[in-house]
């Protein structure tokens, strides 16, 4: 290349060759969508044009009444039909506290229940230790690697087969869904949302970091980023272990992925501890 | 962008929302395209950042920066796009089927081939920033601001990208081919 202008020429004459009208069944799919679709508002703007109108001991008996039916509804999926699961007993399932509706979607289980884990197929991660359970007509890869913070965090070799994350890929041809895991050593001293701030930097996945839902998984504390797709975080010790659906609306299925997790007991310290500074 | 469009569509009007997406479908296709480079991913893109720009709307504070926050979570779609798709995604493309002479007169079929392959090794961050650059032409404040990156990563990314991009063609003229070209000619 013998100038930048050359270069410039070549560069701008090869972006501008490509499409540039979107189909009309594009714009209409999306727009039918969007009616299905109710627009997310968040919970302080809820609290402070609502809230106001409720007395103090109103509130008391609304929260009651919420937690009441959180309970109920635990109790009920905890002991209901389709509780069996792979890889031992099957850890609670569900987030501590209701998760927003999903968007509903073209994804294939627009369903708020999870789906049954019977008959998932078990699967040891070799690299990270924990247990979980995939649907029987998927495929399942293992990691073969460490994942780390400053190289893994943007990178799409790390999600290769063979790469940093165990892979988990099933669905129609061509419309496939993908669930991750892997973990990572947290460093001493980094707090849960210092990790979390230093993974979201730079505009992983979602363009700031998530307001995140609560859960349970395995028995330990975790949070669900609900953003787009589906991430879980479960800190246990100075370990960090994460969970990723990639495809939209697919909650009710992340969370039965995430119900067959079972964490090792004493988790490993091996792996070389990550950078936290957003690279 | 029609701010009052913008504040009617955030309070829940979906033909508002339609009328913007109308106004921003052709431009969100012709840019998810050309990060993704692949037209059924770029459209399923669009499609995704339409319901939820819908969704999130109400989040949105400032209605006159609707079409940054509208490019920004386009260019975060095309991210997880690009993301997703690579674990099974078959390393085959299929190239444009064209004749021996390029559409115009500005880049050759070997020039195209070259920053196509050159294009898919670039992270997609650095994809969306060259793209923002070059085929928007925005400033390198502007695609900071819109794609809320520090104007350093900016320059940064773009400089590692436009390498990439000339060794690319620049290999193509040490290649076998280039080199039978002269020969030839």
């Amino acid at each position: 290349m013998s100038t930048n202008d050359e270069f410039e020429r070549i560069s701008s004459a090869w972006l501008a060759d490509g499409p540039t009208e979107l189909a009309d069944r594009v714009l209409d799919a999306a727009l039918h969508e969007v009616h299905l679709t109710n627009q997310r508002r968040r919970l302080a703007l809820w609290r402070t044009t609502h809230m106001s109108f409720l007395s103090s001991n109103m509130a008391r008996l609304a929260a009651v009444v919420v937690v009441a039916i959180v309970a109920l509804g635990g109790a009920f999926y905890l002991l209901g039909p389709n509780r069996g699961g792979v890889g031992g007993p099957v850890s609670t399932p569900t987030p501590t506290i209701p998760l927003p509706t999903p968007s509903p979607s073209a994804a294939p289980t627009p369903t708020a229940t999870p789906p049954s884990t019977v008959g998932w197929h078990p699967f040891s991660s070799s690299h990270y230790r924990y247990r979980i359970a995939y649907p029987p007509t998927w495929a399942a890869t293992q990691a073969t690697r460490d994942w780390a913070f400053a190289k893994d965090r943007l990178a799409l070799e790390a999600t290769a087969p063979g790469g940093a994350v165990d892979v988990f890929v099933g669905g129609p041809t061509g419309n496939e869904t993908a669930v991750f895991g892997f973990a990572a050593d947290v460093p001493a001293g980094t707090s849960e949302d210092a990790w979390l701030a230093s993974y979201y930097a730079g505009g992983n996945f979602c363009p700031t970091i998530p307001t995140f839902v609560p859960i349970t998984v395995d028995g330990h504390p975790g949070r669900l980023d609900p953003c787009y797709d589906a991430q879980a975080f479960v800190f246990i010790g100075n370990r960090v272990y994460v969970f990723v659906i990639f495809r939209t609306g697919q909650q009710p299925l992340f969370r039965a992925f995430l119900s067959t997790v079972k964490f090792p007991a004493s988790p490993p310290s091996g792996s070389p501890a990550p950078s936290v500074s957003p690279s | 962008v029609n701010s009052t469009l913008v504040e009617q569509a955030r309070a829940g009007d979906e033909e508002a929302f339609a009328s913007l997406a109308r106004g921003a479908g052709d431009r969100l296709l012709a840019i998810a395209y050309r990060i993704l480079r692949d037209l059924g991913l770029a459209e399923d893109v669009v499609q995704q950042t339409l319901v939820l720009a819908w969704r999130e709307l109400p989040s949105l504070r400032d209605v006159d920066r609707f079409d940054a926050w509208l490019h920004r979570l386009l260019v975060h779609a095309c991210y997880r796009e690009l993301r997703r798709g690579r674990p099974w995604a078959a390393n085959v493309r299929v190239l444009p089927l064209e004749g021996p002479a390029a559409p115009d007169d500005l880049i050759s079929v070997v020039d195209r081939d070259q920053l196509d392959r050159g294009f898919r090794r670039l992270p997609p961050e650095q994809r969306a920033i060259f793209v923002f650059h070059h085929y928007l032409g925005l400033t390198l404040g502007e695609v900071a601001e819109q794609l809320g990156v520090p104007l350093g990563t900016v320059k940064s990314r773009l400089h590692y990208a436009t390498n990439t991009l000339r060794a690319a063609l620049e290999a193509d003229l040490r290649s076998p081919i280039d080199s039978s070209r002269e020969r030839l000619a």
